[in-house]
């Protein structure tokens, strides 16, 4: 026979009761996303297992001329037939397409060059349609070829198929006052800022550029340099650019092409001489002006 | 009778400080939200709908800031490396994380965060949020294991239960909360009240000296406006500036984007309070004001990747000795002893 002690007993019924309570304290943590923004947030996860899907915007419709494969939640940006317009921006050195970066060399009669980067507004837009009154465009347009979101945009709730379409290359001088884009998307303020000297310097009274052309040119020597072909409201002046309407079959989606080529062509621009500090250079601002009537095509 | 074991087992079960939701005391807590205050230059801050500023949500994340309790030797705080009087930038090229371990760039500043879309040198991180988890994982610096430890430690603590009540209203410390009371503190560290900022409103003068300092900053004379535009003080856009030819030494926003024409370019940081956050650069190369102005008067190292920007490369600026003074004597109307000083935010556990 086993004899049970008394100290037995307690010695038993310590070891079960501390058992008993060492589990109950030892919940098991619930492994889940844990992070609120996340799209698959658990709210009952204890620990967070690293499993969190960051939300990634765009249209979920997949038969939108818009759809984003890679977006998990809608945005309310699908594009529709008949009732938007998709504007895709396709960036040329005459017939190539601009292979962005300063090693990719473009040999013209003006000037060899490569473009790093290219960023612009477009702004008044008015969109026309068949049977229907123009509709002006509240919105401007800003492309970022660093951006790729930015270069393809759409303008939604429309009445119906394009068939033609006009703009302002840049700002009118009334819309481009000091800090009055401060929180549009894509860093567009950070990006385009023309400096407000607050009266120190009078080619500079705020407002924001036009566009930022951005790259390296070879001299005659050989020698490269880097380049910024930057317009803007120089001296309070207004250099922007009004293109009227490009007609095109009725359509939901267009291809506004920019020729980078034409803003050194017609009359010669060259970039030794303009090569840099322009902004406030009203011979340079002109000269681009000139240039860029013809510098965007529509397709 | 032996009630040895008996007092051992209330003991132990005592002890055992596992969070018990039957155990939380906390009455649902009324919050006071917390309205930022920053001028009309600054763009609407990034304020996640999650997480929204509250006073109990920021007086918990102050704490945590400076509290080594985050860290797995509870040696090292967030303050340790950023710090209030060098505008939460650390003074030394690198800082020192648990068991004395060397990071490998600059402690970036922490101000103005709240109007920022992206953090660290290679802006890897999207939101404030994102940015305070990796400290606290990372071997250099807090060097935790896992959240479970992180969490056991304020659990146990006689003070956190009572401010994550406070602030979220349940004393169970959970992760997503300690970041989201950090990003709380965080956003409240902002700057504008500087004499440039005074002078630009017309509160104050600024000296010949520092108006043709600021000319040569803000026109492209020096052009530093394009990455550094008066407002924040940064673009937050990545760039390579030309300190370093090929190949890079560090590959900076590369290492995020994996896109080469990204490689050896960094975020340009706010140079708002300049004069606290020595060294400068992401690897805090330059001790000086003055070898900062000395680079960018050089005109910059050539590169694949040189941004356009540095339009001085290979050419210089030819500063004169007068203009690199200027410049230099404009950068320091950037000080804001408001904020190195402002009790708000300084260590809690001074009080």
């Amino acid at each position: 026979m086993i004899s049970i002690t008394k100290n037995t007993f307690l010695r038993f019924l310590c070891f079960t009761t501390l058992s008993l309570a060492i589990y109950s304290c030892s919940e098991d943590p619930i492994p889940g996303c844990m992070d609120e923004d996340a799209v698959n947030y658990t709210d009952t996860a204890t620990e967070d297992d690293g499993s969190c899907i960051d939300v990634v915007e765009g249209c979920t419709d997949t038969e939108a001329l818009n759809y984003d494969v890679n977006a998990n939640t809608d945005d309310g940006s699908c594009c529709n037939v008949g009732s938007c317009l998709e504007l895709n921006f396709r960036h040329m050195l005459d017939q190539a397409e601009i292979v962005f970066g300063n090693e990719e060399f473009y040999a013209t009669a003006v000037n060899t060059y490569s473009v790093r980067r290219i960023l612009y507004v477009l702004s008044d837009i008015t969109l026309y349609f068949e049977n229907n009154n123009p509709m002006a465009i509240d919105d401007f347009i800003f492309i970022n070829t660093d951006d790729i979101s930015t270069l393809k945009q759409t303008i939604n709730n429309l009445p119906g198929l394009c068939v033609g379409i006009s703009f302002r290359f840049g700002f009118s001088a009334e819309d481009n006052g000091d800090n009055v884009y401060l929180d549009v998307a894509n860093q567009f303020h950070n990006n385009m800022l023309w400096p407000n000297s607050n009266g120190v310097n009078i080619a500079n009274q705020g407002g924001y550029h036009y566009m930022k052309l951005e790259g390296k040119y070879v001299d005659a020597s050989s020698n490269t340099y880097t380049y910024n072909t930057h317009t803007g409201p120089s001296h309070g002046q207004d250099f922007s650019i009004i293109y009227s309407a490009f007609n095109f079959s009725p359509t939901s989606s267009i291809i506004i092409n920019m020729n980078a080529n034409n803003w050194y062509n017609d009359p010669e621009y060259d970039m030794t001489i303009f090569g840099n500090t322009i902004m406030s250079d009203l011979t340079a601002q002109d000269l681009l002006q000139q240039n860029g009537l013809d510098v965007f095509s529509v397709e | 009778m032996n009630y040895r074991y008996i007092y051992i087992i209330f003991f132990l079960v005592y002890s055992c400080h596992e969070y018990d939701p039957q155990c939380d005391n906390c009455e649902v807590a009324v919050t006071n939200p917390v309205n930022l205050e920053y001028p009309s230059s600054f763009p609407i801050p990034i304020i996640p709908e999650s997480n929204p500023l509250t006073q109990e949500g920021v007086t918990l994340g102050r704490h945590l800031f400076y509290d080594p309790i985050l860290s797995s030797d509870n040696t090292i705080s967030c303050a340790s490396c950023h710090k209030q009087e060098h505008a939460f930038g650390d003074n030394t090229q690198y800082s020192f994380g648990v068991d004395q371990v060397m990071g490998h760039r600059n402690t970036p500043t922490i101000m103005n965060a709240a109007f920022q879309p992206e953090f660290d040198w290679d802006g890897k991180s999207n939101s404030l949020e994102d940015q305070a988890v990796r400290p606290i994982f990372n071997d250099i610096e807090l060097h935790n294991n896992n959240w479970s430890e992180v969490i056991n430690r304020l659990q146990m603590s006689d003070l956190y239960p009572d401010l994550f009540c406070a602030a979220f209203g349940t004393m169970e410390v959970d992760s997503s909360h300690v970041l989201m009371a950090l990003a709380q503190f965080e956003r409240t560290l902002i700057s504008y009240n500087s004499k440039f900022d005074k002078w630009f409103i017309g509160e104050a003068a600024l000296s010949n000296e520092e108006i043709l300092g600021f000319d040569i900053y803000n026109s492209e004379r020096g052009d530093c406006f394009h990455c550094h535009p008066i407002g924040l003080f940064t673009d937050h856009i990545s760039h390579n500036t030309g300190l370093d030819p090929i190949p890079f030494p560090d590959p900076g926003r590369y290492e995020v984007t994996q896109n080469a024409l990204d490689e050896g370019a960094f975020k340009s940081p706010s140079i708002r309070n300049i004069e606290y956050s020595a060294p400068y650069m992401h690897d805090g190369r330059f001790s000086t004001l003055d070898e900062v102005i000395e680079h960018y008067n050089f005109g910059g190292h050539d590169s694949p990747t040189i941004d356009p920007l540095m339009k001085y490369v290979g050419v210089g600026l030819f500063l004169s000795p007068d203009e690199k003074n200027a410049l230099k004597a404009f950068l320091l109307t950037l000080s804001d002893e408001t904020f190195i000083n402002n009790p708000n935010f300084s260590n809690p556990f001074n009080d």
